[in-house]
């Protein structure tokens, strides 16, 4: 009688236990998605704030800090900054998409010798130190410098050659996978219809692996419009990026302005992003 | 006309470039020209400078320039004063508690969501997501808003009670900050790669597991981490290496309290210790050779012992 008794019990325990569990997990989960939406959702809610300053909680609400927005952007330096920011990250995207294409199409077609030391290469810098990527390529470039005997000024270009080093892992990837999704006899039935090796090409096999291109470039945008410490490096003292100039407004500016200027910042880069996957469905690949 | 002109055009180009296509295509020449272009960039980019960046940390830096001939000073400098030891000591300890954080947030929520699906699913990978997508600056002001002295969370705190402004906890400008701040950076890095191996692990193998009578432990700890190791090994190595080499965040977040790629960009920037700061980032590439190397071989070691 006893044992049944204990029986009954420890299995209500059990049950008690496990529904402590799942409570527990789903709290943290929710926990988690908090953590991960917070910072972004309090840089919104203050930049709507009357306050110049971050205070908690706010007192009242304005659009004040965007329609005196227009006047300082000159003023702090972002809208040039935010030009040079868009024109690296696009063309870093192409050139990364580009080549990254190129790379992808070969390890996925043919059999090279090494082809998990090949694959690892390609892949390095996804976990190669991006400060040492800054610090090395500016001393590279010094030394490149002193051999030919120029000085190597720093621009956009010398910008534009760190950004494609750091984001090509990327569009390999996404491209890589996307042309293992699909099946190159469709390749080979176009040229048998009569296409020629250009057209089937362009015809076929890049719409095909479109979705695998897009968000190798938003990948490469995006990592490029962001990126802060090659850009330390590299940037010449008349081309500033956007993520040095928010880097410099951190402390020296009035939080609420900061916070404007960062949730149009955000609103655009998500705009980017939903508008891409409207059109080429990149989430597929992410 | 002009239109006819251009497919003229684009006739004989197509021709041509078909022509040159079809000729290379199966070639060893076809082959090496497509990924030659990037793995040149790779080499002239990364492993000619790394080897630059060696050769600069061995010059003996005397009298603020750059000397000839080779020392091994600048490691000794860093392996043995203070200062240096209790940067290198915090750095990596920032990047493991980072790393352990992350793991135990995100691999609920990689299980939740692809567990759970449906719109649970989606709110998980767009917040997931988002804050991938935003500048690192701006979630670092973020961060700032939440954690500083009057900020929302002690500000919270304070009106519930629990706190009162002479012991609200110091959330930010230590330890604390950076740890918060770049957990929240590295999140993403944990968690898509569990969720895109956990895609692959069949849900039957744990209602077979709980129907003989594991309990959720068990399903986790004989099941799920053995099937989700590759996954979990890939967000483990990227979420460690990275938050070493971090700057942004624990520039912005640390107040005094500096690691490694802070003391490299200060050093280069406001010295012209160069060799210095070549010194420290060979000490930060090689942890990061070392973690990767390690991990290889644990990597190897498991896969016999899994076997599933």
């Amino acid at each position: 009688m006893a044992t049944s008794d204990d029986s009954t019990r420890s299995i209500r325990f059990d049950q008690l236990v496990s529904r402590a569990g799942s409570i527990g997990y789903r709290a943290l989960v929710w926990a988690t998605i908090v953590f991960l939406l917070s910072p972004l959702a309090v840089v919104v809610i203050i930049s709507f704030q009357e306050s110049a300053y971050a205070t908690w909680p706010p007192q009242a609400f304005t659009l004040e800090h965007y329609t005196t927005l227009p006047e300082k952007l000159g003023f702090l330096g972002v809208e040039e900054a935010l030009f040079v920011s868009v024109e690296l990250a696009v063309a870093t995207g192409i050139v990364s998409t580009v080549l990254g294409a190129l790379a992808a199409f070969a390890i996925v077609r043919y059999d090279f010798k090494y082809q998990t030391t090949l694959e690892t290469i390609l892949i390095s810098p996804l976990i190669y130190p991006w400060i040492v990527v800054g610090l090395s390529l500016l001393l590279f470039i010094n030394r490149l410098g002193d051999i030919l005997g120029i000085a190597i000024e720093l621009n956009f270009w010398t910008l534009l050659v760190g950004h494609v080093m750091f984001t090509l892992p990327y569009p390999i990837r996404t491209i890589g996978a996307s042309l293992q999704n699909y099946d190159d006899s469709l390749e080979e039935a176009a040229q048998n219809l009569g296409a020629t090796e250009l057209e089937s090409y362009l015809r076929v096999t890049v719409p095909l692996i479109q979705p695998g291109l897009m968000s190798g470039f938003v990948f490469a945008f995006i990592l490029s419009f962001n990126q802060y410490i090659v850009s330390l490096f590299l940037s010449g003292p008349e081309t500033t990026t956007m993520p040095l100039v928010l880097f410099s407004l951190f402390y020296n500016t009035a939080p609420a302005t900061l916070a404007a200027i960062a949730t149009l910042l955000m609103a655009g880069v998500l705009t980017v992003i939903f508008v891409m996957e409207y059109l080429f469905g990149i989430s597929d690949f992410m | 006309m002009t239109r006819q002109q251009s497919e003229t055009t684009f006739g004989r180009v197509n021709e041509r470039l078909s022509g040159v296509l079809r000729k290379y295509r199966d070639t060893r020449i076809g082959k090496y020209a497509l990924i030659g272009p990037t793995l040149l960039v790779v080499a002239v980019l990364m492993i000619f400078p790394t080897i630059i960046l060696l050769s600069y940390s061995f010059n003996p830096y005397d009298q603020g320039a750059i000397q000839a001939g080779s020392t091994l000073a600048h490691y000794v400098r860093a392996f043995t004063t203070t200062l240096y030891q209790d940067t290198l000591v915090r750095t990596i300890k920032i990047a493991v508690i980072v790393t352990i954080i992350d793991f135990v947030l995100g691999f609920p929520l990689a299980y939740a969501a692809v567990r759970k699906g449906g719109w649970m699913g989606k709110l998980i990978v767009i917040a997931t997501l988002a804050p991938l997508t935003i500048d690192l600056v701006v979630r670092s002001f973020g961060w700032f808003i939440l954690l500083n002295g009057t900020g929302v969370i002690n500000s919270t705190l304070m009106e519930l009670g629990l706190v009162t402004r002479g012991n609200a906890p110091q959330l930010l400008f230590n330890e604390t900050g950076i740890i918060i701040g770049l957990s929240h950076v590295m999140l993403p890095f944990m968690v898509f790669p569990i969720i895109n191996v956990m895609h692959t692990i069949p849900h039957d193998l744990e209602e077979a597991a709980q129907n003989l009578g594991a309990n959720r432990l068990t399903v986790f700890t004989r099941i799920l981490v053995p099937l989700a190791l590759p996954g979990i090994s890939a967000g483990i190595l990227i979420t460690f290496v990275v938050s070493l080499a971090s700057y942004v965040t624990p520039a912005l977040l640390g107040g005094g309290v500096r690691v490694i790629p802070v003391v490299i960009t200060e050093t280069f920037t406001s010295t012209s210790n160069w060799p210095f700061a070549s010194a420290l980032s060979m000490i930060l590439v090689g942890v990061a050779l070392l973690v990767i190397i390690a991990y290889q071989r644990v990597l190897k070691e498991m896969e016999g012992v899994g076997g599933v």
